[in-house]
């Protein structure tokens, strides 16, 4: 019996050496305690990632680890009482703020092992007086979860942006078609009332009818604005960039501002330069930036001369349209691009998205505009388009 | 000789444009009849057997995709020519192309625009 039992201890030399390799190589904290929660063996992944050594954790009982640090409620529930009930738990997540690592989120998988009263002996170093023929350890493997935490957190609030910005878009068009019905019998029965189908009209009559017209109009660009800017802002925009002529595209624009000017006195000048190259740009898009232009300067000259300008520079051709209106304050030079602005006492008239689709078209484009402005003397819109 | 009045048919759930619309297209030299939904409007079309339809794309029930639908499939009613109306903007030409209507009409539109439009269609059907 005497010559057995150091075969027998270097056997179990051999497995515990086994164990402890196996530790060794996870890459995740690997810890076993005793029944105590005392530590009895840690791999160095867990003194990587807990920054602590090697000789303050073996021995003592995990709560006291770092000076307390490790005393965590949740992990004791689970040792002490989940743990015994269930042998095995798996997935169980814990968050703790540590002193030196700060906030970890940790993913923990623990198991009850029950080893040979001997064989405890040797790997805990220590005698136990207990009656029992075997001795409970505890297996507990620590992922640290923090970082694939907070991108899943960011994952997360990406998808609700993303919800949120479908659901908006998907409200405006809601909105939109429901505010587009009732316009349509509104514009028609306003019609036939002024072309006198339902009776004689008299001129005081027909007045009022004519603003009425003008208004539902006014609310039929507003709708369209409200969907062209919100679909530009979601990025749904599509741009067809071809070779144009600015000029004759400036021309037509020209021809549509004076239809809009209607009985308005509007004096539009054009001195377009004739050494224009062609550009690449969306021809339906680039029109609309100068027919916005154009019919706020005709709103604001009240008959005043409106010059619109085009001059080769550089980097591109740079478009200009000048008013002889009212002008605007310098603290409005950036906010009349913004959508609605005149409910930041920017006043502009229009439908109040015209300069904010104007910004996005001009942008899309590569490039800039601004507003250039004299108080009582006008203002003067300028873009530019990249050669 | 007195040439015979053309016959529309509108389908639209909504009574006042509906309403609105009769009184144009009656005033405009048509015999214009309405219906305020798709079974109503089918039931219409084929007791009137008019030249033309206008079609409008929502309604609840049987909408105005459905009703083209049945249309084209069907003996009698499959020559009529259909102008799809909508509220919605997205697309609307194409939906129209889809569903087999001849013309597509953007709410709200101008009164000049829906009796161009009309006066297209029965032209072409003349030919």
């Amino acid at each position: 019996m005497k010559d057995k039992k150091p075969k027998d201890e270097s056997k179990i030399e051999k497995a515990l050496e086994y164990g402890d390799r196996i530790i060794a190589t996870l890459r995740e904290s690997f810890l076993v305690l005793d029944k105590n929660l005392r530590v009895i063996s840690a791999n160095s992944a867990f003194y990587n990632t807990f920054k602590v050594t090697q000789k303050d954790t073996l021995g003592r009982s995990l709560p006291d680890l770092g000076d307390g640090q490790w005393n965590i409620p949740k992990l004791l529930v689970l040792l002490k009482e989940i743990l015994p009930e269930k042998g095995i738990v798996e997935n169980y997540e814990i968050e703790h703020e540590f002193e030196q690592i700060g906030l970890r989120c940790m993913n923990l998988n623990a198991s009850q092992l029950r080893v040979p009263k001997e064989i405890a002996a040797i790997i805990a170093a220590t005698a136990k007086e207990e009656e029992e023929e075997e001795e409970e350890l505890i297996l507990l493997a620590i992922e640290d979860i923090t970082e694939r935490k907070s991108v899943e957190t960011e994952k997360n609030r990406l998808r609700v942006l993303a919800s949120t910005a479908e659901a908006k878009s998907k409200f405006i068009s809601m909105v939109s078609h429901e505010l587009r019905s009732p316009l349509a019998a509104i514009k028609e029965g306003t019609n036939l009332v002024l072309e006198g189908v339902m009776g004689p009209v008299n001129d005081g009559q027909k007045d009022i009818l004519n603003t009425a017209k003008e208004n539902i109009a006014r609310l039929g660009r507003l709708i369209n604005n409200v969907l062209v800017y919100q679909k530009m802002e979601a990025g749904k925009t599509c741009y067809d960039l071809k070779e144009n002529d600015l000029s004759v595209v400036i021309r037509e624009a020209h021809k549509s501002a004076m239809l809009f000017a209607g009985n308005r006195k509007a004096d539009l000048v054009m001195e377009l330069g004739n050494d224009l190259p062609k550009l690449q740009f969306d021809r339906d898009k680039i029109f609309q930036v100068l027919t916005n232009l154009m019919a706020n300067a005709i709103n604001y000259s009240e008959g005043g001369t409106i010059v619109i300008q085009t001059r080769l520079e550089n980097s591109g051709v740079h478009i200009s349209v000048r008013d002889s209106g009212s002008g605007i304050k310098a603290d409005c030079y950036e906010k009349i691009f913004e959508p609605f602005s005149q409910l930041e006492n920017c006043k502009m008239g229009g439908t109040g998205l015209g300069l904010a689709i104007s910004k996005e078209i001009v942008l899309a484009h590569h490039g800039k505009i601004w507003v250039e402005s004299e108080i009582g003397k006008g203002s003067t819109f300028h873009f530019t388009l990249p050669l | 000789m007195i040439l015979k009045k053309k016959i529309l048919v509108v389908i639209d759930d909504e009574t006042s444009l509906l309403k609105v619309l009769l009184i144009r297209l009656n005033h405009s030299g048509y015999d214009a009849f309405g219906a305020v939904g798709g079974q109503e409007g089918l039931d219409l079309a084929r007791q009137k057997m008019p030249d033309l339809i206008l079609l409008d794309k929502v309604m609840p029930k049987m909408n105005g995709y459905e009703v083209a639908g049945i249309m084209k499939k069907d003996e009698k009613l499959k020559s009529i020519s259909i102008i799809l109306m909508s509220a919605e903007v997205e697309n609307l030409e194409e939906r129209a192309r889809e569903c087999g209507a001849d013309g597509y009409l953007s709410k709200p539109f101008e009164t000049e625009a829906l009796l161009t439009m009309i006066k297209k269609h029965l032209a072409t059907q003349a030919k």
